[in-house]
């Protein structure tokens, strides 16, 4: 049975499908890689960086400013490669499933091009920093009823997109930057806006079967399980190890005061104000406590 | 449990109880996954408060959850060594 019966999404997800065709371009040619990136240069803008506004801002030299822009950009794009093989094998889990035959032959376009910014990703941290980052995600939760479980897999991908989306749009535009990560950010931006699209259609739709199904005990879950994630996608953008890479000391302790800053949280507020809008005007999660 | 390791896991025991003050009095031995004590969204912030106090990166592969699921099984572990330090993890 296909549970997707909303026909406006199937037609709306038609014409994102043009647009994949239309857009298509191939990425392991379409970007020219030199064989290094300066370290004395920002590679993204300062006020993108997870101790920016701190007091420990304050105090850094240039020298540790610069290689935070570095080891934070890896961890950015170590983010996405971890945060796309989620992604990808959830979409492959249902593709073609009678629950999402209307869906299916978007998800084709969706899979592949998942596949291939996964790809650029990849090779940015590994050319550049010599390494991804470990995933720090964690998943503790028991197994959840089909829809609950169909609908966090495409939240969770919507928010992480938007999130993502954030930080490309202002890389992407920020012409003090080396061409390539202003080319990269901006080639993920462009593709995401159609994602974007798709997820917030498919996150309306399951929303509602998640409703007739479970009532608002499932309503309640979901926005239980939303604002611990919303928490967790800001988590990740503190991380010892990149402090460590930075030369920075102390890196556990600074972690934990950063991730905890009162100066922090006007910033999160602005990352996730366009995904914690939609999720509001959708009645999903109708109030936030602080991230 | 020697001292040192005693002060660090009373460290532990002083942020679950900041975090979760529902939690009442935790024992060496309590699960704190399966009581409860520390949901998914705790846990990783709670593993983030250990790698403070041990000054040691925890890696989050299967073992973790073995590893860090009572008070005396993360003595344990960073009893044994635990991880090596960041720096040569990441070298």
């Amino acid at each position: 049975m296909n549970l997707i019966v909303n026909s406006a999404l199937s037609e709306r997800v038609d014409r994102l499908s043009h647009k994949s065709v239309a857009d298509y371009y191939n990425p392991y040619t379409y970007f020219d890689w030199p064989d290094s990136l300066a370290d004395d240069q920002l590679w993204m803008p300062l006020n993108l960086l997870s101790l920016y506004g701190t007091p420990e801002f304050e105090s850094l030299t240039t020298e540790q400013i610069r290689a935070l822009t570095k080891w934070e950009s890896i961890n950015f794009y170590s983010l996405n490669v971890h945060g796309i093989r989620e992604v990808l094998q959830e979409a492959v889990k249902r593709i073609h499933t009678d629950r999402f035959s209307a869906v299916s032959g978007y998800l084709h376009h969706f899979v592949g091009e998942e596949n291939e910014h996964m790809w650029f990703f990849a090779t940015f941290c590994l050319k550049y920093g010599k390494k991804i980052y470990p995933d720090r995600s964690q998943r503790m939760e028991a197994d959840l009823p089909e829809a609950i479980e169909d609908f966090m897999v495409f939240a969770r991908t919507v928010i992480f997109e938007e999130i993502v989306d954030y930080y490309n749009v202002r890389i992407g535009q920020d012409r003090a930057l080396h061409p390539l990560i202003q080319q990269v950010n901006a080639t993920h931006h462009r593709d995401e806006s159609r994602h974007v699209a798709f997820g917030r259609e498919i996150v309306r739709d399951l929303y509602r079967r998640v409703v007739a199904e479970h009532g608002n005990e499932g309503a309640r879950l979901v926005a239980v399980y939303l604002h611990r994630y919303l928490g967790h996608c800001v988590d990740l953008f503190y991380q010892a190890p990149v402090y460590k890479d930075a030369g920075l000391p102390d890196p556990f302790k600074l972690r934990n005061r950063a991730r905890s800053a009162p100066e922090r949280a006007a910033f999160h507020r602005r990352m996730l104000g366009r995904t914690l809008g939609f999720l509001a005007a959708e009645g999903i999660l109708e109030s936030v406590e602080a991230l | 449990m020697s001292a040192t390791l005693t002060s660090e896991i009373d460290r532990l025991r002083g942020w679950i109880a900041e975090h979760n003050p529902d939690a009442g009095p935790v024992g060496d031995d309590d699960d704190l996954i399966d009581t409860r004590i520390l949901d998914s969204l705790r846990f990783m912030r709670f593993i983030y408060f250990v790698e403070e106090v041990f000054e040691r990166e925890v890696k989050l592969d299967e073992s973790v959850t073995r590893n860090f699921r009572t008070l005396a099984a993360i003595c344990s572990h960073f009893k044994q060594g635990g991880q090596p330090p960041l720096e040569e993890s990441h070298a």
